[in-house]
């Protein structure tokens, strides 16, 4: 029995302590905000009956009224509920932010005070006990708002502009018309539309409020400083209750209409880094990859491959320049033809633009595609980044090469056979010394050939001098004659081959003329005889005495009896092996 | 005197074994460039292709096989800078031209050049009938006809005189030929890409750009300054350590 007593006891005592718990005492205002010639309700609110009520002193305000008490006790679903208040009626002394102090209470032997609460007193207002019209309460609860995601953007990074809507859940809005649209001068934009407008509860300046998103931009700056946004306005139709009902008990509603704005604000844009800010860098900002693709890299002359340059990734796509394809001037390749696959969303444009070119090699050969660059500034890391593509060879087969435009070699277009194909090593080899200058430049041919032709020159002086010193006068006359006996031979063979008798004549002369020339002695009128001795004398030989002998006598014999069967062509030549033997 | 003859001899002897060396030096980098090439070890190929030409020593097969190392190693300015420096000492000779052709189509420059003058015609006119060895040797044989034709056999006389002017043709035209090849000295730009100036000055304005392995004819260079002329005709001013002699 005492065990249960206990038990019962501690049980009280701990539902005592919880009751304990829940005391609440706090101090309530009737509008945070008011006009100085306003009045303002402050309550003092407490859970549980207390004793030793102490108000605060209220400096700044006259008390109108109060304290008045009121005590409301009920039980709900078994559950006992209990408030007390002290409620003062107060006038504002002053305007600016007005204190009011704590008030104090004991309950259950705990003194237990409020916070103190800041109120905001303003000018007097006209009518501060007229009932708000419907124009007024439109103008409180409805509020447009644009925020950046980003208010200090680098050039070209992209920035998402959101245009929201508060409206307080008191009115209802029928419908907005845009009456102005920003233009985005120094921005590339992009809308992106909103398909369902989605209302969510938010808290916005101390008060409960609806927020919808009616716009939403993406925006890249093109120029870096403070750039001025447009405003974005809006007219709208609500409804205001007017809180009170009409006789079916539907509460009675007024129209009012309402312009907002937003959106009136700049945006600082900052210049990209000049730190480590590369030569060939084109402007591009975001998160890139690049790639260069051949859809084949084996191929027959005169055949086509593609090649696309792509660059993937996020940032400014559409308004970056993917980096110019370099080949080997062998290739012909065309104009890029440019597509892209970007998106535009809330985080800007990701996606890929693409550089295809068409490229037909004429000749055969091995072609290195080399690495492109592509640089862009990464603002997450705020550094520029370069990519560089893999190179890859482009084999080309086939039979036609390009023609040389080697000059040291000026054969090279026609000789060279165009059907071979690149040479390989050659494993065999004879070294020889580099000679500078080749063996023809040098001074040892220049000697040789100079040499030689000197050597040509002064020959036929020396030998004639050398002649001219031991030979008789004799002979100096000797050389004089052929010219004479020359122009005579000359004469003899045409006759002979007209089959002149004057031939003979002729031959006379010659002959005497030589044998005058060998002897020195004139043997024209010389007899036979006579001249058979001085010709052995001089060393002549039986046979040419013979074939003098021989022609004198045929001339004789035409001189006396005609040419009628005389053998010119044998008679010339024996008068041609006579001179040459004389002379 | 029997000493002086002995350190002449060895003198002669000792050269002749260090150039030997030199020789057999050669030899070994050429085989030993030869194996690195086959196992595709392209540098050390090219180093030791280019030791033979150290030592003083070539063959068109040295310029082939380092051309080639050059080529696919993937140094296209290189390649086509031997390939050249070979038909300089080779000409004409097929392997090298056709190679060169296959380095040459790998540039990124495409000139179209300008018509021959009437001089290079003629030089290559020339040329074609003969190499200037050739002419070299005509001149040579025509100036000995011509001084036996004068000396020994008096019946050969006739031919003495057009010999002579034959002889002299030959000359002539090897002074001619020579004169033009030496005036043609070209270089290779070996940047993969750089602007020629249109002044020998940094910050003068760009007058176009050339890439890596076109050929230049260089001009006249003005402190670190060539100005080089382009087979249309185009001229400018490169920095010099852009470009390399093809002739050094």
């Amino acid at each position: 029995m005492k065990r249960w007593a206990v038990l019962l006891f501690s049980l009280f005592s701990l539902l005592a302590k919880a009751q304990d718990n829940d005391i609440k005492f706090e101090a309530v205002l009737s509008k945070a905000k008011l006009g100085q010639n306003e009045r303002l309700r402050v309550s003092f609110e407490m859970n549980k009956d207390g004793d030793f009520f102490e108000a605060p002193s209220f400096n700044n305000f006259e008390v109108l009224m109060g304290p008045s008490q009121s005590i409301s006790s009920s039980f709900i679903n078994g559950k006992r509920s209990f408030s007390k208040s002290y409620t003062y009626l107060l006038r504002p002394k002053k305007q600016g932010q007005l204190i009011i102090d704590s008030a104090s209470i004991t309950i259950d032997n705990t003194v237990y005070t409020t916070d103190p609460k800041t109120v905001l007193v303003t000018e007097p207002i006209d009518n501060p006990n007229a009932p708000k019209t419907a124009q007024d309460i439109a103008d409180e609860s409805l509020y447009l708002v644009a925020t950046l995601s980003n208010d200090k953007p680098y050039l070209n990074q992209g920035v998402l502009v959101t245009y929201t809507l508060y409206f307080s859940p008191r009115v209802y809005i029928n419908n907005f018309i845009p009456v102005e649209n920003p233009t985005y001068k120094n921005f590339w934009s992009q809308d992106l539309p909103i398909k369902e407008y989605e209302t969510r509860r938010t808290t916005f300046r101390n008060e409960s409020f609806n927020a919808v998103d009616l716009k939403t931009v993406v925006l890249y700056p093109q120029k870096s400083g403070s750039l001025a946004l447009d405003p974005f306005a809006l007219e709208l139709y609500v409804q205001i209750p007017t809180g009170r009902r009409d006789f079916f008990g539907d509460p009675i509603m007024r129209s009012a209409t309402k312009t907002v704005k937003a959106g009136d604000l700049s945006i600082n844009v900052r210049e990209l880094p000049e730190e480590g800010k590369p030569l060939n860098f084109s402007g591009a900002v975001g998160d890139f990859e690049l790639s260069v693709d051949a859809s084949r890299t084996n191929l027959e002359d005169n055949e086509s491959t593609q090649i696309k340059v792509k660059i993937n990734g996020k940032g400014n796509l559409k308004l970056l320049s993917i980096p110019e394809l370099s080949l080997p001037s062998a290739l012909e390749k065309y104009d890029p033809e440019y597509t892209d696959d970007v998106r535009v969303n809330r985080e800007g444009m990701n996606g890929s633009v693409t550089n295809s070119y068409t490229v037909v090699p004429r000749y055969a050969g091995i072609y290195p595609v080399d690495p492109l660059e592509f640089t862009y500034f990464d603002p997450n890391s705020k550094s520029y980044k370069t990519l560089s593509s893999d190179p890859f060879d482009l084999t080309v087969e086939g039979s036609a090469l390009l023609p040389s435009t080697s000059t040291i070699a000026p054969i090279a277009e026609k000789n060279t056979p165009v059907t071979s194909g690149f040479k390989s090593n050659a494993y065999q080899t004879s070294l020889v010394t580099i000679v500078s200058s080749p063996w023809f430049e040098s001074n040892t041919y220049y000697l040789i050939l100079a040499l030689l032709l000197i050597l040509g020159f002064s020959i036929s002086f020396i030998i004639n001098t050398f002649k001219a010193s031991i030979g008789t006068s004799g002979q100096g006359a000797k050389k004089a004659l052929p010219k004479k006996i020359k122009a005579l031979l000359k004469r003899a063979d045409k006759l002979a081959k007209e089959q002149n008798a004057e031939f003979y004549s002729i031959a006379s002369e010659i002959l005497f003329l030589c044998l005058e020339k060998y002897s020195g002695v004139d043997l024209s009128t010389a007899s036979k005889q006579e001249r058979e001795d001085k010709l052995q004398t001089l060393g002549a030989d039986a046979h040419l005495i013979e074939r003098i002998n021989t022609i004198n006598d045929r001339i004789l014999m035409v001189r006396y009896s005609g040419s009628a069967s005389a053998p010119f062509e044998e008679d010339s030549k024996i008068l041609h092996n006579i001179i040459d033997d004389l002379l | 005197m029997r000493s002086l003859t002995l350190l002449i001899t060895l003198f002669l002897s000792l050269t002749i074994t260090a150039q030997e060396a030199g020789f057999e030096k050669g030899i070994v980098a050429f085989k030993a460039g030869n194996k690195a090439y086959l196992e595709e070890d392209y540098d050390v190929a090219i180093k030791a292709y280019q030791e033979v030409l150290a030592e003083g020593l070539h063959s068109k097969e040295v310029y082939l096989n380092l051309g080639n190392a050059y080529y696919k190693n993937g140094q296209t300015a290189s390649s086509i800078l031997y390939y050249e420096k070979g038909l300089l000492h080779f000409k004409k000779d097929v392997d090298l031209l056709t190679n060169l052709q296959f380095a040459e189509n790998q540039r990124i420059d495409r000139i179209e050049p300008l018509p021959d003058s009437i001089i290079k015609r003629v030089y290559k006119f020339l040329l074609n009938l003969m190499n200037s060895e050739s002419w070299a040797v005509t001149s040579l044989i025509f100036a000995l006809l011509f001084a036996v034709a004068k000396t020994i056999k008096p019946r050969l006389r006739k031919i003495a005189t057009p010999s002579l002017i034959v002889a002299l043709i030959a000359f002539l035209t090897l002074l001619f030929i020579r004169k033009i090849e030496r005036s043609e000295n070209y270089a290779i730009v070996f940047e993969p890409a750089v602007t020629v100036l249109s002044d020998p000055k940094i910050d003068a304005p760009v007058a176009f750009e050339l890439h890596e392995g076109t050929k230049v004819k260089p001009v006249e260079s003005f402190e670190e300054f060539q100005k080089i002329e382009i087979a249309n005709g185009q001229s400018g001013w490169i920095v010099t350590s852009s470009i390399r002699f093809i002739k050094e």
